[in-house]
């Protein structure tokens, strides 16, 4: 028999038949589900969860009374007799062998855990009157959390006239919001957080009416679906939060991009807008280094085998001109380009490692800083990137300042390059989450396991009751303190669209509609929620405000009143303290 | 065209195609306010709805052929190409 394999609640039982026989059988009757126990000749038998390599056969053990349910699956159900168990054990495709428990639901732990009950009994408020706003992969406009609160959906993937602020897309309400769904299923879970009615899995404003923009996550669309929300909330009368649990490393990280320009100037009275931090908090996205006149900084930056175009953005002070080039893992790669102000500052590099499109503009307009991109496309004619190190090469030409930073992401907003050299575990808070006048938000874990539907305990390996390791810190490009405060955002149970699929059937919890979730994306619309109760008492409450009053009521566990860091921003908000 | 007002992915799309009017990019563009009457029926050709005064930053779509000539308006800082950002769940 191999124990290791054996949950410790089947080894008791093992244990217990071998000295007790039958009786204690008759014991666990109930709680190892055992069939055919009392006044039976037959060896009981007892139904067991299976984790298994994923083509495991076993028909071997048929002869030993064991019935696997399932053919294939690393997951399977099986019903044997107790003695059966140490050849169950001994098979090599065996990786764990669980009993089958009656379940319960476990209680949110998030909810509590910041005092959001103490805080909505203190302050009488549920969210009423409020319209939470989100810009997201869609609503599951079915789903029982959200019942009769979805005041409009703008569905920007649909084909129609769109609305004022765009012309794509349909804008639904009432029985004809079902046209739109959240197949993705990850705007629902959003949703749920911030504003879901459930018995154990409330969300924080369960009384707030929404309006949803289903978005294909392009950036102008969602500033036009900001607008959208905003609009509708005036022409209702009502305060709204708008909540954007998305980003990406395009922009500048100092809060001057279009998109976190247009939140500042959309924000104003009772229009509060809530971002998530990022969660690239363990990725090597940033590099940065101090140039140097007529020396060349070569930065390598490693990049994988896909079809996915690369970027990498960087940025420097206006009073100093760099030259750039990039280098291919191997062969020629596109020799030095300077700052242009004049005509085409872009140029196109056919090399046979890859397409790369080399652009050195003059001087930023709005924040006067110097800006290059360069952008690496699988080569013309093949499908994939050379995959490897690459290297950006950086010369100082004219130099008072020296700093560089440089991002790098890909067409996906995702970040499957990173750098090799020069890497710094700062200013990884990009576009809407440096908008100035946004409060961002970082993600904090206030679980590290659940019981899954098939009744097995999951686990992460992130710390309880610490910041989420995945968490993006601040601060911005401009030493602007971001992020704002921390969420709850690990493990987080919230509503699950009908029309996604989890990725991991192990997210699935016993409450069929409900899904565990991580990210800076479930710690935003905790903050968005509260902001909802805030402006249900004050509905004319200002960002600043809004900001301050959070800021007053989060702290950095151990940490004094007021400390601000990197990862957490002002702390963890709590309730008790608003 | 002025090349120092729109981003080099713009920028290379303009020199490939510079009449095109089939393809069209979603873009943030950037403006000095308040905008004329004249820049405002511009706009309106371009299927643009009249902004509210304040906003200095708009969100079109606009093809090759409309990029260019918007980029030689004296009331247009920047025009910049709309980017695909993702949801944040880890």
């Amino acid at each position: 028999m191999k124990p290791q394999k054996i949950a410790p609640g089947l080894l008791n039982a093992l244990l217990d038949v071998k000295e007790r026989q039958t009786p204690a059988l008759a014991v666990r009757a109930r709680s190892l589900a055992v069939a055919h126990v009392v006044g039976s000749q037959k060896e009981p038998s007892i139904p067991v969860f299976l984790r298994v390599k994923e083509q495991a056969d076993f028909a071997s053990l048929a002869k030993y009374g064991v019935r696997v349910n399932e053919t294939t699956g690393v997951v399977r159900t099986a019903y044997l007799p107790v003695s059966a168990i140490e050849h169950l054990s001994n098979h090599s495709a065996v990786r764990r062998i669980s009993p089958s428990r009656r379940l319960r639901p476990h209680l949110d732990v998030a909810v509590p855990a910041v005092h959001v009950p103490q805080f909505r009994t203190k302050s009488g408020t549920t969210g009423i009157g409020t319209i939470v706003g989100i810009v997201d992969s869609g609503i599951d406009p079915n789903h029982p959390s959200f019942a009769g609160r979805i005041l409009r959906i703008w569905d920007q993937t649909l084909a129609g006239p769109g609305v004022t602020e765009g012309g794509f897309g349909l804008e639904l309400t009432g029985a004809a919001m079902t046209a739109s769904r959240d197949t993705d299923g990850h705007g629902t879970h959003v949703a749920g957080i911030a504003s879901g009615v459930h018995a154990v899995f409330g969300g924080v404003a369960p009384s707030a009416n929404i309006i949803f923009v289903k978005t294909d996550f392009s950036d102008s669309h969602i500033g036009s679906g900001i607008r959208y929300i905003f609009r509708v909330a005036r022409e209702l009368n009502r305060p709204a939060v708008v909540n954007l649990s998305l980003g990406g490393h395009f922009d500048a990280h100092d809060g001057t991009d279009e998109l976190s320009a247009l939140i500042d100037q959309e924000s104003g009275p009772g229009r509060i807008v809530v971002c998530a931090a990022g969660n690239e908090g363990e990725d090597n996205i940033h590099a940065t280094g101090k140039i140097k006149k007529n020396v060349t900084t070569r930065i390598r930056v490693a990049v994988p085998h896909s079809n996915v175009p690369i970027v990498l953005n960087g940025w420097y002070s206006g009073k100093d001109r760099f030259d750039i080039s990039i280098d291919p893992p191997t062969g020629p790669g596109t020799g030095f380009r300077s700052v242009i102000t004049t005509g085409n500052p872009a140029k196109s590099f056919n090399l046979s490692a890859g397409r790369v499109l080399v652009a050195t503009p003059g001087p930023d307009p709005v924040n006067g800083d110097v800006h290059f991109q360069i952008e690496i496309h699988p080569p013309r004619g093949g499908s994939l990137l050379r995959s490897g190190a690459w290297k950006l090469n950086v010369r100082g030409v004219t130099v008072t300042n020296g700093r560089l930073d440089v991002w790098a992401t890909d067409f996906e907003a995702g970040s499957s390059a990173v750098f090799l050299d020069n890497m710094a575990n700062d200013m990884k808070i990009g576009s809407p989450g440096s908008s100035l006048r946004a409060v961002t938000v970082a993600a904090f874990t206030t679980r590290d396991e659940w019981v899954d539907r098939q009744g097995d305990t999951v686990a992460v390996e992130f710390s309880k009751g610490d910041l989420a390791p995945f968490s993006s810190p601040g601060p911005l490009r401009n030493k602007v303190k971001k992020p704002d405060v921390a969420a709850p955002g690990a493990m987080i149970i919230s509503a699950l669209s009908a029309d996604s699929s989890p990725d991991d059937e192990q997210s699935l919890v016993t409450d069929t509609k409900e899904v565990v979730e991580a990210g800076t994306s479930m710690a935003s619309p905790f903050i968005a929620g509260i902001v909802a109760l805030l402006l249900q008492s004050t509905p004319t409450m200002t960002p600043e405000t809004v900001k301050q009053r959070l800021k007053s009521a989060s702290r950095i566990p151990q940490r004094a009143a007021g400390t601000f860091a990197n990862g957490w921003g002002f702390g963890l908000i709590d309730g008790n303290r608003l | 065209m002025d090349y120092q007002k729109v981003d080099g992915r713009l920028a290379m799309e303009c020199d490939n195609a510079p009449t095109d009017v089939s393809k069209r990019f979603a873009v943030f563009v950037r403006i000095r306010t308040p905008l004329s009457e004249e820049a405002l029926r511009e706009l309106e050709r371009m299927h643009v709805s009249r902004p509210n005064p304040t906003d200095s930053i708009l969100t079109m779509e606009l093809s090759t052929r409309e990029l260019a000539a918007l980029s030689d308006r004296p009331w247009v800082v920047s025009i910049r190409s709309s980017n695909k950002l993702r949801p944040l769940e880890e």
